[in-house]
């Protein structure tokens, strides 16, 4: 991997990596810190990384950071827990996909990233099996669990409104 | 057959132990007993010293390294190495040990059966991959219906499956909906989050950063050199601000200055020099200041020459009357100080009402006094002028005298030339014109 291929990159996946440490973090400060560390590891590394892998490098990385770091605030008690009462759906949805986003955040942790690989970046269950260290059967399941929730939330506030 | 004694009773335990006693010699071992309760204890620790060393005395932890031919030897050794390689837990040294003993034929079988039988009882044999299997492979039905679903959101069946699927979901109610759903259950990244810092992410390529590294090390290298030079300089930067400072002080001296550079240039300096160029260094930080230095600041006392009056207007000339001009008393009237009023809070002022002085509105004095002179006396532009000039002569005079300077008119010998010439203090200025 060149400085060319390297500078690429970062045109080309810190803005997605950003937004999928935003999504899991909620925290727009950590989620830059974790951008930045994720790209500090691969320029460590930029004559190992082949640049075709270079945006799965980037994002198992930052991943398995990320993953530490919501472990870490766990134990200590900082972690932000969703509050039931704060995912109690409004009345007031201008489209599906903003309801779509508020049902991400009542799924699990690992749901939440392999579907967000998904539909964000369009990742293939290989790949999201890459990044997420599982295998692709347990990838598969997991969107698979992920997407009845959300139908069902969906169908709960349908039940509502 | 003998019968059993104190003094062979030994020979007894060890068959018996060993089970070689016949029933009939173990009857007799129990009555010999039973007289003899003390040796009845005797074959219980018999008993116990002698399996020991048969069970018990070679662990895998009392031996810190095991042989091969301990492993050979023992068989709980042997196990246990199984155990540990079959678990993963062997380190190099025991995976050695099982090399040399699967090498052995009478132990390959050993191993071989008994890793079959662990790994069948182990949990790693289980295919976690098939509990991870989604029912896709079933007719659709209402236990996989919303694998289905999903399924289709993920855009994973074939054009069969998705047949089927309407088809089923078309049979029951509110089936057409979840298809729609299903169809729209995919997430859109939010538009509008990027990632601000991109440029503090991106690297220089090498070659540039090593093109501003080796500038970087040029430059320094060049400062030094030219550092290095400069104090190296025969001539150090004090003595040349000391000469700088007497040529300043002393105009004169300068060229003498320039005369020793041009004697140096052609000869070896000699000792003599030395100190002499010593001796200046050390004259400019204790010496005097120079006389021209004193005129500078003093006023020079120069003698008065009496200055011939202005002689008379020969014949052929302009005359030029000099009209007196009685200057106006003005009572000068003292004006009162005043004393700003200092307030705490800051004044406003406006920008209109400051006033607007432009060079258009400034006037010379002698202006001011002739536009007064003929508004009052409603002059024409011929008698202004005339009155103008004769105001200037009479400046001119006054200004003269308490300027110490004189106004000569002369006309030479032939009387074709006339020459006007000023002078203030030590000015001069002089003006000729032909007749």
């Amino acid at each position: 991997m060149t400085v060319d291929d390297y500078n690429h990159c970062v045109d080309a996946h810190a803005d997605g990596l950003y937004r999928f440490m935003l999504k899991h973090m909620r925290d727009s400060e950590q989620a830059r810190d974790l951008v930045q560390e994720a790209f500090a590891k691969m320029w460590l590394k930029v004559d190992e990384v082949n640049a075709e892998k270079a945006k799965s490098y980037l994002f198992s990385t930052a991943y398995n950071t990320m993953i530490d770091q919501l472990r870490r605030d766990k134990k200590k008690g900082n972690y932000n827990e969703v509050e039931a009462q704060k995912l109690s759906h409004s009345n007031q949805y201008s489209d599906l996909n903003e309801i779509l986003h508020e049902a991400l955040e009542t799924l699990p942790e690992r749901q939440k990233s392999v579907v967000l690989l998904r539909d964000y970046e369009g990742y293939s269950y290989q790949e999201i099996g890459e990044i997420t260290s599982m295998s692709e059967s347990q990838v598969k399941v997991y969107i698979f669990r992920a997407r009845k929730a959300l139908k069902q939330y969906i169908g709960s506030i349908e039940a509502v409104i | 057959m003998e019968k059993i004694t104190r003094h062979n009773y030994e020979a007894f335990f060890l068959d018996y132990h060993e089970g070689k006693l016949s029933e009939e010699l173990k009857m007799e071992l129990e009555t010999f007993l039973d007289q003899n309760p003390d040796l009845a204890e005797e074959l219980d620790e018999f008993e116990n010293i002698s399996l020991k060393p048969e069970t018990n005395a070679k662990t895998w932890e009392s031996l810190k390294v095991p042989s091969l031919e301990d492993l050979k030897m023992n068989e709980s050794l042997r196990e246990q190495l199984y155990f540990m390689c079959a678990e993963g837990e062997a380190n190099v040294h025991d995976k050695k040990l099982l090399a040399g003993l699967i090498g052995l034929s009478q132990f390959r079988g050993e191993y071989e059966s008994w890793k079959k039988l662990k790994l069948t009882s182990s949990s790693e044999a289980v295919d976690r991959e098939g509990l991870y299997q989604l029912p896709l492979s079933l007719p659709i039905g209402p236990t996989n219906y919303e694998d289905f679903l999903v399924a289709r959101t993920e855009g994973i069946l074939s054009d069969k499956e998705n047949v089927a699927l309407e088809k089923y979901a078309s049979g029951i109610e509110g089936g057409e909906k979840e298809l729609a759903l299903a169809d729209s259950l995919k997430l859109e990244a939010p538009k509008g989050i990027f990632y601000p810092f991109k440029d503090e992410l991106k690297k220089k390529k090498k070659g540039l950063v090593l093109f501003y590294r080796a500038a970087a090390i040029m430059l320094l290298v060049g400062l030094s050199a030219s550092l290095v030079f400069l104090l190296n300089q025969p001539e150090s930067v004090e003595q040349r601000y000391a000469q700088r400072e007497v040529v300043e002080t002393n105009p004169d001296t300068l060229k003498s200055t320039e005369t020793q550079e041009e004697f140096k240039e052609d000869s070896v300096p000699t000792e003599d020099d030395v100190e002499v160029e010593k001796y200046q260094l050390e004259e400019w930080e204790i010496r005097e200041p120079d006389p021209v230095f004193v005129a500078e600041n003093e006023e020079p006392v120069t003698e008065q020459e009496e200055m011939p009056k202005i002689p008379e207007v020969e014949e052929g000339f302009d005359e030029v009357e000099v009209a007196e001009v009685e200057p106006l008393e003005i009572p000068f009237e003292e004006e009162p100080i005043v004393t700003p009023d200092l307030r705490d809070e800051d004044e406003l002022i406006l920008a209109e009402e400051i006033p607007v002085h432009t060079t258009e509105n400034f006037k010379t004095i002698t202006e001011m006094a002739e536009e007064r002179v003929a508004d009052q006396f409603n002059l024409s532009d011929q008698e202004r002028d005339e009155m103008a000039l004769s105001i200037a002569k009479r400046i001119t005079q006054k200004a003269g005298e308490a300027l110490d300077s004189e106004l000569k008119k002369e006309v030479d010998e032939d009387g074709d030339r006339l020459t006007y010439s000023l002078r203030i203090r030590g000015f001069k200025v002089s003006h000729s014109t032909e007749k």
